[in-house]
Parts: C-alpha cells; sequence; structure tokens
C-alpha cells in the first residue's frame, strides 16, 4: 500500500510468504472449493508481485483481452494509479479503487451531513467545500467498493499496524462483515508490522488471553505446555506474542461475532529491508449460518498456540534459491504481459 | 519544479506573472527530460480548473545535487471577477492582485521512482463528472469497458464511426486530449502515425522516405519527454494511423516539407507532412485538414480549411488529405492566449501560412491529377471488362455464331446492330438514342438482348424466354 522507498522486487523475505503460503493456499482454496474465476482484493501497490504470483501459480486469470477482470485494487496514492493500471491491467479503471481503504469502507451518510452543517455556518467555498466534495467521493467510492464484493481471497497487506491502528483492523473487520451473506467462504492474507506495539494494545491483548485461559481449559493447557505459563507476557518472542493477541482477540472475535469459523493456513513472520518484523496471517472463514460456539473456534486457537510461526530473515531470503528463481519469474512474467500502446 | 519554484509560482509572482521564460529558457531544466516551453505567463497549470475545484502536485527532484519532494494542493476558489464597470466603481481595487485559491505544500521522502512532476486531480467539477458519466451510460455497460481497451478503443475512432462526435463526450474528451497533448503516437514502429505497409513501392518516393524519417526522430523525442498524459486510467497515447481506409483499392501518398528560415524578427522553422489517401475520405472526418503543433501541442484540431487555403478546396478531395505541421521554432507570439488559435496577422503565422498554401497547391495540384488518371484507368478496366461480359453471354447463347464488335457507326444508326454477312453483333457507340450516358447503356443492353434472343431461338414464344433470360444475365452481370 505504501511505496517506502524500497525496492519491492527485491524484497525476497515478504517473497517468501507470497511463494510458501499465499500461494498454495489460494491454489487450495480454488480447488477445494471448484473456484473458477477467483475474485481478489488487493492493496498491491504498483508492483503488484501478490498479483503476479496468483496469476503465475494459476489462481487467477486473463481474460482474452490479457485483462484481469477479477482484480480489484485499493490504493490510497492517487499518483500510483496510473502505473499499477498499466502494470496490472484490470478490465476497466474502475477496478482500482483510490483511496485509504479504511475511509471508504467507514463512510457514513452522518459524515455528508456534519459537512453540509459546516456549509451552512461556513459557506460553501474553499476547504469547506472541498471537504463535502470528499465526503461525497468517498460515498461514491463505498458504493463502488461495496458493489465489487464479495470476493474469494481478501489481500490485506497494509505495510501499516494494525495492532496499532485500530482503524486499520476494524477496516478489514468491515470486509469480513461486508461479505457476510454474501459468500460462504474465502480466504484472507493480513500482514502487518509487528514492532513497537502500542501498551495499550498490548493490554487488551493480555486482558484477553487471561480470559479466554481462564475460561477454557484446552486454550490454558495448550499455553501452558508451550510456554509455561498462561500469561501473556510469558510469550517471549514479540512477533508470536502479537500473533497471538491479533488472532486470539480481534481476528477471531469480530469473525464470530458475525458467524464465521476461523481456520488458520499459517502464520509467518518476515524482515523488511529495514529490518523491521512484520507478520502475516493465511485465514479461511467459513460461514457458520447461524450462532458460532466457543467449541467451533477452540480447537483453531489451541492449533495456533502450538504452532510456530515460519520465520523468513531478510538475508536468509536472499540465499534460498528457490524463492529467488520464483521471484524472478513472476517479475519476468509481469514484464512479458501484453500491455497496450507502450 | 522545486519547492522555491513553487512558492514563487504560487506565491511570490503569483499565476499569471510567472517569469518562466527568465534567461531565455526554452526547455525544462532540471533532471534532463528537457521538454521545450510553450507559453509564457504561466497560466496553463490553472486550465484545470476548468475540470477540477482542486488539484494536487508531487514533485520529486534533484537540484544540486540534493534529491528533494513535495506534495502541494491547491483548492481553487470560484470567485467572480468584476467588470470595468464595478472596478470603477472601487476606486481602491487592486485588480494586479486577486486571490483565485489557496494552498499548501509539505515535504515527502524522495522516491527515486517517482522522479518528476506530476499534477492530478480527482476532485472534478460536478457538471464535467455527469457528462463523462452520461457519455459512457451512452455507451452501453458491454462498451463502458473500451474505456480500459485503447486498441478497441482506438478501432472505434479510426474503424467504425465517420465522425468523433457520434462518440459522445467521454470518448471525444480522450480524442481531444490525444491529440492535443505532446504524448508519443503508439509505439508500433512504422505504423504509427503513418503504416509504411499500406504504400505501394511507387508511392515510396524520396518525401515519403523524409517524412518517415522524420516521423521517428520525433516519436523519438516525444518519448525522450517522458510526459504523460492519464485521464480515468487511461495511459494516452496518439493512435493516428494514415491511412485510415483498411481496403486495399486505396492509393496512400506522402509528403514532407522543411522550412527554416528567419522571418521578420525571429527564426521560424517548421517540418510538415501531408498524407493523401486516394480516394477515399478520411475517418473519422476531423482528421482531415492540418494540424500546426508548437512545440509539439497541438493547437486546436485539424483545420479542414488548409490555414485559409485561398483557392476553393475540392471539398471531396479536402477529406482525403491530413497532415502536421511541427512548428520548433517561432510562431508563439501568434499563439492566442486560449492556446487554441493563432493571430493570423502576425508575420511568423503569415510566412507560415503562404509556404503551406504553396505546398498544398503542389499537393492539390498532384493529388487531382493522379484521381483523374485513378478514374480514368478505372473507367477502361471497367469498360474492358464489361465488354468482355458481353462478349461472353453473346457468345454463350448463340453458340458462337456471333461475335460482339463496338464500332461507331454514326449517331442516326441503330444502337445495335446485326451484321449477317460477318456474323457480328455491332454495338454502335455513336449512337445516344436517350441523351444520357446511363439510359443510353441499359438501352444498349435491352436491344443487344433482343438480337441475341431472335438470333438463338426458332419460335416467338422461345424469343420472348429468351430475351427475358438474356437481359436479366446481361443487366446482372454489367449493372
Amino acid at each position: 500500500m505504501n511505496n517506502q522507498g524500497w525496492d519491492w522486487d527485491a524484497h525476497y523475505a515478504k517473497h517468501c510468504v507470497r511463494y510458501y503460503g499465499w500461494l498454495p493456499a489460494s491454489v487450495s482454496f480454488k480447488d477445494q472449493n471448484g473456484v473458477k474465476a477467483v475474485k481478489y482484493f488487493t492493496l498491491c501497490g504498483v508492483k503488484a508481485l501478490d498479483v503476479f504470483t496468483l496469476e503465475l501459480g494459476e489462481v487467477l486469470s486473463r481474460d482474452k483481452r490479457n485483462k484481469l477482470p477479477n482484480v480489484i485494487i485499493c490504493e490510497r496514492d492517487l499518483s500510483l494509479i496510473p502505473d499499477i493500471l498499466r502494470v496490472v491491467c484490470p478490465p476497466v479503471p474502475e477496478a482500482v479503487i483510490p483511496g485509504a481503504i479504511q475511509d471508504i469502507l467507514f463512510y457514513d451518510d452522518s459524515q455528508l451531513k456534519t459537512a453540509k452543517e459546516k456549509i451552512a455556518q461556513l459557506g460553501l467555498k474553499g476547504r469547506t467545500a472541498l471537504n463535502v466534495r470528499r465526503v461525497e467521493r468517498l460515498a461514491r467510492l463505498n458504493k463502488r467498493l461495496i458493489d465489487h464484493f464479495p470476493f474469494h481471497i481478501i489481500n490485506f497487506d497494509t505495510c501499516g499496524s494494525m495492532i496499532n491502528n485500530k482503524k486499520l483492523f476494524e477496516a478489514f473487520a468491515k470486509m469480513v462483515q461486508l461479505q457476510k451473506g454474501r459468500i460462504n467462504s474465502f480466504l484472507a492474507f493480513l500482514t502487518t508490522e509487528c514492532y513497537d506495539a502500542e501498551p495499550q494494545a498490548e493490554e487488551t491483548y493480555r486482558r484477553c488471553v487471561a480470559r479466554n485461559a481462564t475460561q477454557h481449559a484446552e486454550i490454558r493447557d495448550a499455553l501452558v505446555l508451550k510456554y509455561g505459563s498462561t500469561y501473556y507476557d510469558d510469550v517471549g518472542n514479540e512477533q508470536i506474542r502479537l500473533g497471538l493477541g491479533l488472532v486470539k482477540c480481534a481476528v477471531i472475535p469480530s469473525a464470530t461475532r458475525l458467524g464465521w469459523v476461523v481456520k488458520y493456513h499459517g502464520f509467518y513472520t518476515y524482515e523488511n529491508p529495514n529490518l523491521r518484523k512484520m507478520l502475516s496471517l493465511v485465514i479461511e472463514f467459513a460461514d457458520m449460518h447461524g450462532k458460532v460456539h466457543d467449541s467451533d473456534c477452540i480447537n483453531e486457537i489451541v492449533e495456533f498456540i502450538r504452532t510456530d510461526p515460519t520465520f523468513f530473515s531478510f538475508e536468509g531470503a536472499k540465499s534460498n534459491e528457490e524463492v529467488l528463481n520464483h521471484l524472478r519469474a513472476v517479475i519476468k512474467y509481469r514484464k512479458n504481459i501484453p500491455r497496450e500502446y507502450h | 519544479m522545486s519547492t522555491k519554484e513553487f512558492e514563487d509560482y504560487f506565491a511570490e509572482e503569483g499565476v499569471g506573472t510567472c517569469l518562466k521564460r527568465k534567461g531565455g529558457k526554452r526547455y525544462t531544466e532540471g533532471e534532463g527530460f528537457k521538454r521545450p516551453i510553450i507559453g509564457k505567463l504561466g497560466i496553463g497549470m490553472m486550465s484545470v480548473g476548468q475540470i477540477c475545484h482542486s488539484f494536487e502536485i508531487e514533485s520529486h527532484y534533484i537540484r544540486d545535487g540534493k534529491p528533494s519532494a513535495y506534495k502541494a494542493e491547491i483548492v481553487l476558489e470560484d470567485i467572480y471577477i468584476p467588470t470595468s464597470a464595478e472596478i470603477e466603481k472601487e476606486p481602491d481595487f487592486d485588480a494586479r492582485h486577486i486571490d483565485v485559491g489557496t494552498w499548501k505544500y509539505y515535504p515527502l521522502e524522495f522516491d527515486e521512482a517517482k522522479m518528476g512532476f506530476r499534477i492530478y486531480s480527482d476532485d472534478v467539477r460536478d457538471t464535467f463528472r455527469r457528462e463523462m458519466e452520461a457519455g459512457l451510460k451512452s455507451m452501453g455497460s458491454a462498451e463502458k469497458k473500451l474505456s480500459f481497451s485503447l486498441a478497441e478503443l482506438h478501432k472505434r475512432f479510426y474503424d467504425t464511426i465517420n465522425s468523433i462526435r457520434e462518440c459522445k463526450p467521454y470518448l471525444e474528451t480522450i480524442w481531444e486530449l490525444e491529440n492535443l497533448c505532446p504524448i508519443p503516437y503508439r509505439s508500433d514502429k512504422g505504423r504509427f502515425p503513418v503504416n509504411i505497409d499500406k504504400f505501394r513501392e511507387g508511392a515510396k518516393t524520396t518525401q515519403f522516405n523524409a517524412a518517415v524519417d522524420f516521423l521517428e526522430r520525433r516519436q523519438k523525442q516525444l518519448m525522450g519527454y517522458k510526459f504523460q498524459v492519464i485521464f480515468d486510467g487511461i495511459n494516452l497515447k496518439r493512435s493516428i494511423q494514415l491511412p485510415t481506409e483498411k481496403e486495399e483499392g486505396i492509393y496512400p501518398k506522402l509528403y514532407f516539407f522543411d522550412f527554416d528560415e528567419d522571418v521578420y524578427t525571429g527564426r521560424l522553422k517548421f517540418s510538415v507532412y501531408i498524407f493523401a489517401q486516394l480516394q477515399k475520405a478520411l475517418k473519422p472526418r476531423e482528421l482531415s485538414g492540418l494540424q500546426i503543433r508548437l512545440r509539439d501541442v497541438g493547437i486546436g484540431g485539424y483545420d479542414n480549411t488548409f490555414l485559409k487555403y485561398y483557392k476553393t478546396v475540392e471539398t471531396i478531395r479536402g477529406r482525403w488529405i491530413s497532415g502536421e505541421i511541427f512548428v520548433d521554432e517561432g510562431l508563439e507570439d501568434a499563439l492566442n492566449i486560449d492556446r487554441d488559435s493563432f493571430n493570423e496577422h502576425d508575420e511568423h503565422y503569415k510566412r507560415l501560412q503562404e509556404f503551406i498554401h504553396d505546398k498544398i497547391y503542389e499537393v492539390f495540384n498532384e493529388v487531382t491529377a493522379q484521381a483523374k488518371d485513378r478514374s480514368k484507368n478505372k473507367r477502361l478496366r471497367l469498360s474492358k471488362s464489361i465488354k468482355n461480359k458481353l462478349e461472353n453471354i453473346t457468345s454463350e447463347y448463340t453458340s458462337g455464331r456471333l461475335k460482339l464488335k463496338q464500332k461507331r457507326l454514326g449517331k442516326t444508326e441503330h444502337a445495335v446492330k446485326v451484321d449477317e454477312s460477318k456474323s457480328d453483333v455491332i454495338i454502335n457507340t455513336d449512337a445516344k438514342p436517350i441523351g444520357k450516358k446511363r439510359a443510353d447503356f441499359v438501352y444498349r443492353i435491352v436491344m443487344l438482348a433482343r438480337q441475341i434472343a431472335k438470333r438463338s431461338s426458332h419460335s416467338i414464344e422461345e424469343q420472348e424466354s429468351k430475351f427475358d433470360e438474356i437481359l436479366k444475365k446481361l443487366l446482372g452481370e454489367v449493372l
């Protein structure tokens, strides 16, 4: 989503996640659910390596005009959109939603009402008028995005922190809500910064884990077996601790509230080029068509506690020939797709 | 544009007072895109206000070896400019300083991949948005997808319509932007704007080669500017492809002229290619005429009066001709502030007009002569083909007993006669029984059918039925 000044084509550790995590999970989801045309939502940025990884892996397919008709992209940096359109080639400009995903998803009519009230006070001019137009635009984008639902795969790869930025996670939760009633199951990739968690976020996770450990013996036993303790802070590895907190305290509650059960297909941590740690979860959501009971989730939580995440260091990924070869193939593929009028 | 230039433009000097030509600058400075400068006052950027309430600028640049970047937001006010009468009533009114909006900028982290200067907006005026949406809706949902398939979009421009006006505002806007902006042609070499494969060997003259070389060089130059115009996500390219007619029967010609002289107080330098497509009108019709491109920027559309050519241009032949005049030096003083037209009394404009009229005279003469030749040859070929068909039918129905001849027997003789002694059936080309070319032709055919039927039948009944059959066959073959 953000261009952080580094070369995404040389972000080998992240490609490990695509290659070992996102791609096999997507192939398997497509095959098991008999999906012919996978509809994919992504915050891919200009290089769009996720899109081309899935296309090369035959999860996504181009139409006769060499367009990807089922890929919807959200990008908040307007200046990048022409490049994204050129690189990815969705069939229509409308396939790229220009704006910050959280702003678009959380638009509601009261915003417009408030903006119009301001105009009544201050007059229709300058920045007041601009703000009204922005809200009106959000309304249009909100409708446009909602019209694209549901998706078989949601790649919520924000580069920001879903742990510290509650609104960012809520945007994901809103997408999960919008999927409800429109699709029976879908796959989600959640990627977030996984460092420098704010004390408030950790406190929430701490309380949530303590409550779970008290209420559910299976969870308590799993925590004790793995970490020798039920205390959140006794999970020494920061990424595992935050991942556990995010899954248990944010992902699962928001899913179960809506009648989804989650099945996790992968827990990955990796290093950015600046050696900061990132976390990526691969989760399947299945609609229970009714109330979700604790028992529907406990096994998944226990399984999650038992499993260590797969870690990809930036340096280590550089020497993983299998991944490097795949990355090269994806870049080559991206370069060679037929595009119109260069 | 550096932050200093930005501040100079928006805060210090103000829009319309920008001295962008300070020090005789003719090209942009900076990181090497070296684009020619057009205009003088610095008001062009504000033209975006016609369709947007606000716009943003993002600039990533290197000055004195130091990389920098910033993003700016400019909000335009729909201000009311007072009339001169109103200004007279306000003795303190400062007409030199009118606030047209607000701006702010903030620094960004430099990103080499985004090096350059971008202006963009999605805060478009409602009127414009509605107009575009209506334009899209009028095309129907299936065709809405054309908006991103350039190949199909351009196919629509050049293959399926007679006039761009049939396309409705959305596509019309794309067409106009493509033809006015200093953007490259589609890059398939040797195909745009002139498809060299469509020229016969005889048409590949010295001028043709000069034009092709020039266009190749110009395309490289345009690509070197790295100037892009993106409309609704579509990265525009000029897609003109001449000839516009896909039929094999047309005969394309290409002319090329160069001009480089000192005119009045300054140098005037331009190159022009003129394309003629014999003998089919160009599609869409907005392509016929000549377009002046000042430093590669199209000024107005294609001028189908050929810069007010003093001789009457035959409408039909004017529609076969299209060309572009690339003015690289001079003429700027003649550019009107709307950037859509020229002061036609300017010295450079007059000289350009004079030169073009001389050349267009040559082109029209040659095209006219060639068209006449081609028409004559076509007529001869047609005539020969008709003669062959008549001969074959005559021979077929008379089992080879009668031979068809064409002779001049005088105006008073019958249109079709039979010379029994020589077994000839003769069409008298002098006979004009009706006095109208087409009617006389049909009359001869009827008479010929009558004679053939008469000489190939044994009874009146048979003759009547054969006449009917032969007449149908003759008319079916030759009309």
